[in-house]
């Protein structure tokens, strides 16, 4: 028993040696693969510059830029740079060197030759900054000339960069992406521009701008133009439009503005009707300026719009009618495009709830903060006529 | 003979070396303890920028149907030319108790085949928002919704309205609900129309 007991535990012993001098092998191998010499490393890895731009890459005539010159990677301890920079010189114009690039304030040289569209510079760090790892070596001024096109500024292969404990050159120029631009000429394409006011049904409640929630002072809505002639219809574009004052006349409504005019290059002159359609509300058509409530709009009824002329429209005297409430799709918060009875049970389901924020947001028709039977008039209202339309 | 404490340390090791192998054998071999589980398909839901509607989407429960109005008439429905026809709009439901806040339906007909159509709404709902017919152009629409302090419960079958007609020629005729026009409102905005009967009349 003793013999079989010592026989395993010899075994035992010899398993271990093995798996230590396996594990040591394993190890020694990794160390091989692994820790080189730093220099070495260094060598290999090297620095890469990166020529970028702060600037949209999509640039227009007669616009300047700052190009700038970045080294990758940061931690290498750079001290000078020389480096050239090729670039079409029909489409650029060289400016000007940022001499207050941190830590590379000491420009060394800065030789332009335009007409070839090469610039030389060299910088070296200021001994007296530290932050030596900076990324930035230089930045470096541009104008666009009226060439338009696609370009790119290179890095020349003949540049070099000192860095602290190496007597050769770290950078590896080859391998630095060129910064690629497109120029574009000034636009010089006028376009039409429409601003509207108008009003949204029962808004504000009672007419008296401090029922208006604050969040509802600015509501987004669809507006789109069909063409008369052709029926065409641009796409509705969402716009954001703001509160500006309570109509003096009535129905006493808010009187809101588009933020920014309706604006289009292409959209040719001709008669249009004027589509606006609100977060809560029924599309209305609009077919003439300072149209009301009772117009009609005639089947060749429009307004007319002159291409690439500013136009200003009242519409206010017409609110948008409360309606096509956002209860549709799988989260249930799109608009089907027709008001229908269905919109009516969802605001019914509302006055038992009035402050319930999924119904505020859904069927607060007149903002003033809960669903009331205010809202619920000014649906019926609307559903009323919608059959008719 | 026991053994010394050294071999037992020993051996204490070895085990472990072995049990630490074989785990990581093993959980090379299985990284995924899922593995050859069904993999489960991630749904992304599109987050609204509305606040979440808390209600379940309803399951549809009602029928709107066209019936014979005088009680025992077999369907197709069959009258003769010049003779006074009654049709009642009928919403039936297969769920009991349920609220429903309000119909609107279009039927279209034959205006060569079936002349004086009159609607009658029923006081079913008590505020009629729409009723039209267009002789014409064969379509009958009607609207009707509750109010608020009013019920309308899908206990029963209701009667919605009552169209009259007088038919015009022999022959084969169908009055039909236009099913894009047609729904019934309840749960919060919901349609909960499941399915539309139309009506097949012949006339002598």
């Amino acid at each position: 028993m003793n013999t079989l007991t010592q026989q395993f535990a010899k075994n035992a012993q010899s398993l271990l040696v093995f798996a230590i001098v396996f594990t040591g092998l394993i190890t020694l191998m990794t160390l091989i693969k692994t820790s080189q010499d730093p220099r070495q490393q260094a060598s290999e890895e090297s620095i890469v510059f990166t020529l970028k731009s702060e600037s949209a890459s999509t640039l227009k005539q007669g616009a300047e830029f700052a190009l700038i010159v970045e080294k990758q990677p940061s931690s290498l301890q750079v001290t000078a740079a020389d480096f050239t920079l090729e670039f079409d010189p029909n489409v650029l114009e060289y400016t000007k060197l940022d001499r207050s690039t941190k830590p590379f304030s000491i420009v060394l040289m800065e030789h332009l030759n335009q007409e070839a569209g090469i610039v030389r510079i060299a910088v070296g760090k200021n001994p007296e900054i530290s932050g030596i790892s900076d990324s930035k070596i230089a930045v470096i001024g541009f104008k666009v000339k009226n060439t338009a096109g696609d370009s790119k500024i290179k890095l020349g292969l003949n540049s070099q960069v000192a860095a602290v404990g190496y007597q050769t050159n770290v950078l590896t120029s080859s391998s630095v992406e060129p910064y690629n631009f497109t120029v574009i000429g000034e636009t010089t394409t006028p376009t039409t521009d429409v601003q509207m006011n108008f009003s949204f049904a029962g808004t504000p409640a009672e007419g008296n701008g401090q029922f208006l929630q604050q969040a509802a002072k600015s509501q987004r809505v669809a507006v789109s133009l069909q063409n008369i002639k052709t029926g065409e219809i641009t796409t509705p574009t969402k716009m954001t439009a703001s509160f500006k004052q309570v109509a003096t006349s009535d129905p006493k409504v808010g009187i809101f503005s588009l933020d920014t005019a309706w604006k289009n290059e292409e959209i040719p002159t001709g008669t249009y009707n004027i589509l606006i359609k609100g977060p809560l509300h029924q599309q209305i058509r609009f077919c003439k300026n300072n149209q009301t409530a009772t117009d009609r709009c005639g089947l060749i009824e429009g307004i007319a719009i002159t291409a690439q002329e500013e136009h200003q429209l009242e519409f206010a005297a017409r609110p948008l009618s409360c309606g096509d409430l956002p209860i549709s799709g799988t989260n249930r918060d799109k608009q089907d495009g027709i008001v229908r009875v269905t919109d009516y049970s969802f605001m019914l389901s509302c006055l038992g709830k009035r402050k319930d924020a999924a119904c505020v947001a859904r069927a607060d028709c007149n903002s003033d903060g809960s669903v009331t039977n205010l809202d619920m008039d000014l649906l019926l209202e609307t559903l009323s006529i919608a059959y008719d339309q | 003979m026991p053994l010394p404490t050294a071999v037992k340390i020993k051996g204490i090791i070895i085990i472990l070396l072995l049990l630490v192998s074989g785990g990581m054998w093993m959980f090379s071999l299985f990284p995924n303890n899922k593995q050859g589980s069904q993999a489960q398909p991630i749904t992304l839901k599109q987050i609204s920028d509305l606040p979440s509607i808390n209600d379940p989407q309803a399951s549809p429960f009602a029928t709107l149907a066209l019936l014979p109005a005088q009680a025992g008439s077999l369907i197709p429905y069959e009258v003769s030319v010049g003779q006074s026809a009654k049709v009642n709009i009928v919403l039936q439901s297969s769920l009991a108790g349920e609220v429903i806040d309000g119909v609107e339906l279009q039927i279209r007909f034959d205006p060569t085949a079936l002349a004086n159509l009159r609607l009658e709404p029923s006081h079913a709902f008590s505020s009629v928002v729409h009723q039209s017919v267009r002789q014409e152009e064969g379509i009958i629409t009607l609207a009707l919704v509750r109010e608020p302090e009013e019920v309308v419960s899908s206990d029963t079958n209701i009667v919605l309205g009552l169209i009259s007609f007088t038919p015009r020629v022999a022959g084969e005729t169908t009055l039909g609900f236009t099913t894009a026009a047609t729904l019934v409102a309840g749960n919060q905005g919901q349609n909960v129309l499941e399915q539309t009967k139309d009506l097949m009349v012949q006339i002598r």
